[in-house]
């Protein structure tokens, strides 16, 4: 089983979101969808359970605007 | 397009005289009267190669932060893109999608020299080909200003790059830096997302430096005067003076140029207040309003700060006592939800509804969940476009909801204050200016 | 008892992969327009049909990938490689043949940007698969225009059944979200119900009628052996659905590299004879010849009877089979005539089509040469086949 050594968030593009929902369906832990139906973000890293299935919700989506970025972090 | 327009009154007679020194002394806005006050343009000499880094420099010792609204520090913007960048663009942004701000337009129709000598400075710095000079497309007399100097540089052989003008669509977001950069790329005037705000705007590969108008016309009076000269006035950490655009009950709104630190009070009174004042909006229509009691606040960006508020696009707009704080951030609100460029579903749906929820509110129509549900509204659209623009809604409804909390209080009971139907102070479309009542 | 030939495999193969990947390509545009229209259950998210989409697609490809294979492998029709790509380039039903290919090319460039998806521009992608919309229609008229098998009830059920579901899933994504863009929503189900109706008009008109094969463009070489009555011309699998003894196309020339050409015939024979005896008294004599020449085939009599004085055979029994290489007993039937040299033969084929030919062939030793010529009944006198 590989360690995920990098941490990653899940960002939008909120002008190619188009509200399909498949994300949140996918991931319904982290995303939420707002009263139109636009996902609302947890923030903080994916936790490494969902890496997968957030990798799913990325690739499924239909308008690519869902994204993974790496956590920048922070200097000490 | 706007219910009350003020007109561009730039007062000869000022507390501070350095930007708009050439209109002051003479009234004019010719090359002979902008060089008669300021003198020649320093131009670098040929084979001076360090002259831009030694721009950079007294830039950033005089401490000039960027006047067109993020405050951002210049010399900083400046060397990020210094470098050889062949073919770079640098766009002097004049578009003004403030409605209650004024102070491009009288930088170019009063001094449009000024500008155009820190674009020049600021071009040669960064190895920039080619000036743009972007004048929203409704707005004439900056237009004219800035023709007509162009004009008059060409003529006496002074220019010395490409310089054009453009007319981007007058709205609200297209004077945002990546939505004035994807219009003159040939799109339409949007906000572009950026996953890292650091990367370079471009049109077709050529990177593209976006300044404001008044960014530069400082920069070319540190080129001349010096570094040391910008700071005998201003504030500690803001130093230098600022062009703020006052409207209300004051006998002579308009455009002045102001020393930073100066309390918001006192700008006020020298526009001469003529009506008690109930609260300020200060920024612009995504900044915050600022109760009368925290008039004696210093105008500079930490102590602004310090109160929840900043200096923004320098909109310093009172509401007498007898207006109602609540209908005039209603039409607002309402200004700006149909100001959107309509990209992002939370700026659009949000934006809507916080607006709706608002109109309800001013007129006293509102159910008793509405303040709640507005509540939750604002945190669900913060931070969620594309752009900064509903954050600025948020930041506006929420100092409403904190400065005229009283007013918020009647109005949800369904006693509206007196001042709801009067005609709107902040100027809006007509559209957004019935949304909450009639005005006579 | 035709044999079923490899070759006859092949074709079984292109029309059977044919009509799945049709159904395959309707559940495809079925389930991309329920995506579009953002269907989603409790139990069936909306994923699930983005999912299934992309899976049904896939599918689909590999019978259409089956299809194509079958049909240019298949050597009867003379489709090659270039008409899987180049429209309009072969010259089987060149028209309908090529509306086939378009539709090929459009699915190859729907899938391979499918594919790579997250790897090309949005826009470029979103563009070409709407193209995908075009493929769908194309393939079923191509099917129809092309396919030999419209005239099957079930396989017009499956067609219609197919038309049937895009359209009912059109119409939802049309109202969906009604009234925005309503100008274009209006042009589409206009134009969407005014092809439908010409789909059906051009059907009942063109495949479902006799002579389509000929009409199509099927080349002559293979219209039809026998029983080319001018009604119902027989290409491979077509058959005239007017003609009440007629089976289906199963009964069809095989699929082979050779088969019999439309008569009349005349050709040289050449073979062998040989006799034994039977128990009894009886003998058996056996004619196998080949004809050459521009007829390929061979004819085998067995003659059954008691030898005559004369050194000829009295006739008891007799079996005569006649056929192309790859069918030799394509023709069953036996001697109806024998005068000295002379043989006559009726035959006829498991669809009932007769032939009857006259052989005339002189003896030596062993080996036996002659000539065959059909008689009668081959061209144009319409007569229906008989049922057995």
């Amino acid at each position: 089983m590989p360690i995920v050594t990098s941490k990653y968030r899940l960002r939008v593009n909120p002008i190619a979101c188009d509200a399909f929902g498949y994300c949140a369906e996918l991931v319904p832990e982290i995303i939420d969808r707002d009263e139109w139906g636009y996902p609302i973000l947890a923030e903080g890293p994916v936790p490494p359970r969902l890496f997968e299935l957030a990798k799913r919700a990325v690739r499924e989506c239909p308008r690519r605007a869902l994204f993974l970025e790496k956590v920048p972090v922070p200097s000490p | 397009m706007t219910a009350t327009e003020p007109q561009v009154a730039v007062p000869r007679r000022a507390s501070a005289s350095r930007v708009l020194a050439a209109w002051h002394q003479t009234g004019r806005a010719d090359i002979e009267s902008h060089l008669a006050t300021h003198g020649p343009l320093p131009v670098p000499r040929r084979g001076d190669a360090g002259w831009g880094e030694r721009l950079v420099r007294d830039v950033e010792d005089a401490g000039l932060t960027g006047r067109g609204g993020a405050g951002f520090p210049t010399a900083r913007k400046l060397q990020a893109f210094r470098g050889s960048h062949k073919h770079a663009v640098l766009a002097v942004n004049a578009m003004e999608g403030e409605p209650a701000s004024q102070k491009d337009r009288a930088l170019l129709s009063g001094v449009p020299h000024l500008v155009l000598d820190g674009a020049e400075l600021v071009a040669t710095a960064i190895g920039a080909h080619e000036i743009v000079v972007c004048v929203a497309d409704d707005r004439a007399d900056s237009a004219e200003g800035v023709h007509g100097a162009l004009g008059e540089r060409a003529g006496a052989g002074l220019s010395r790059f490409p310089a054009r003008l453009e007319r981007p669509p007058g709205r609200y977001v297209t004077g945002e830096e990546s939505a004035l950069v994807a219009w003159l790329a040939g799109g339409p005037a949007h906000p572009q997302f950026r996953t890292d705000k650091g990367t370079a705007l471009t049109i077709k590969r050529r990177p593209v430096l976006v300044h404001s108008a008044e960014t530069l016309a400082h920069v070319a009076l540190i080129a001349r005067h010096g570094p040391a000269w910008f700071r005998t006035v201003g504030y500690p950490d803001a130093p230098g003076t600022c062009l703020v655009t006052v409207s209300g009950p004051v006998a002579n709104p308009g455009v002045c140029e102001v020393e930073l630190g100066t309390p918001v009070a006192s700008i006020l009174e020298r526009a001469g207040i003529s009506a008690p004042i109930s609260a300020v909006l200060v920024g612009g229509y995504g900044g915050t309003w600022l109760r009368s009691g925290l008039l004696d606040t210093p105008y500079a960006p930490g102590p602004l700060a310090a109160v929840g508020s900043a200096v923004g696009a320098g909109v310093i707009a009172a509401i007498a006592t007898s207006s109602c704080g609540v209908a005039e951030t209603a039409r607002v609100a309402t200004y700006m939800a149909n100001e959107s460029a309509g990209q992002c579903g939370p700026c659009v749906f949000g934006l809507h509804a916080v607006a709706q929820d608002l109109v309800q509110l001013a007129r006293g129509d509102g159910d008793s969940h509405l303040l709640q549900r507005l509540t939750h509204r604002l945190g669900g659209v913060e931070g969620r476009g594309a752009c900064g623009h509903p954050d600025g809604v948020v930041r506006l409804v929420r100092s409403a909801l904190e400065v005229f909390a009283g007013d918020v209080t009647d109005h949800a009971h369904g006693r509206p204050c007196a001042g709801w139907n009067r005609r709107p102070i902040l100027p809006v479309s007509p559209s957004a200016a019935v949304a909450v009542g009639r005005w006579h | 008892m035709t044999a079923v030939t490899s070759s006859q495999w092949l074709w079984y193969t292109t029309r059977a992969t044919g009509i799945v990947a049709l159904i395959l390509l309707t559940g495809s545009v079925v389930l991309g327009i329920l995506t579009s229209v953002r269907l989603g259950t409790r139990r069936w998210p909306r994923f699930t049909f983005q999912d299934l989409h992309r899976r049904v697609s896939l599918l689909a490809m590999v019978f259409v990938g089956l299809h194509v294979v079958t049909t240019v492998s298949d050597a009867f029709a003379p489709i090659g490689w270039l008409s899987v790509v180049v429209p309009f380039t072969s010259p089987y039903r060149r028209f309908w043949l090529g509306l086939g290919t378009i539709s090929v090319d459009v699915l190859l460039a729907v899938t391979i940007s499918s594919l790579l998806r997250q790897r090309i521009n949005p826009r470029t992608w979103r563009a070409l698969h709407w193209l995908a919309y075009a493929s769908w229609p194309l393939a079923v008229v191509h099917g129809l225009g092309t396919g030999t098998d419209p005239h099957l009830g079930w396989v017009m059920i499956i067609v219609v059944g197919c038309v049937v579901a895009v359209l009912g899933a059109l119409g939802w994504r049309l109202t969906a979200g009604w009234p925005a863009h309503a100008g274009t929503r209006v042009v589409a189900a206009t134009t969407s119900i005014v092809a439908v109706v010409a789909l059906a008009a051009w059907t009942a008109t063109g495949p479902l009628r006799p002579g389509w094969a000929a009409r199509a463009g099927t080349p002559a070489t293979l219209l039809g052996a026998s029983h080319s009555s001018v009604a119902a011309p027989r290409a491979p699998g077509t058959s005239a659905p007017s003609s009440p003894g007629s089976s289906s196309s199963t009964s069809g020339l095989p699929a082979s590299t050779s088969r019999l050409p439309a008569p009349p015939y005349r050709a040289s024979l050449v073979g062998t004879v040989t006799q034994r005896s039977l128990s009894g008294g009886s003998a058996r004599l056996e004619i196998k010849a080949q004809t050459s020449g521009t007829l390929v085939a061979t004819v085998d009599i067995v003659m059954i009877g008691t030898p005559a004085a004369s050194g000829g055979l009295s006739l008891q029994q007799s079996q005569a089979t006649f056929g192309p290489p790859g069918a030799p007993t394509q023709y069953k039937g036996q001697i109806v005539g024998l005068d000295g040299s002379r043989i006559l033969l009726s035959l006829a084929d498991l669809a009932g089509v007769r032939l009857d030919l006259r052989v005339d062939i002189t003896t030596s030793r062993s080996q036996v040469s002659g000539e065959l010529v059909s008689i009668s009944g081959a061209s144009g006198e319409g007569n229906v086949s008989d049922r057995n």
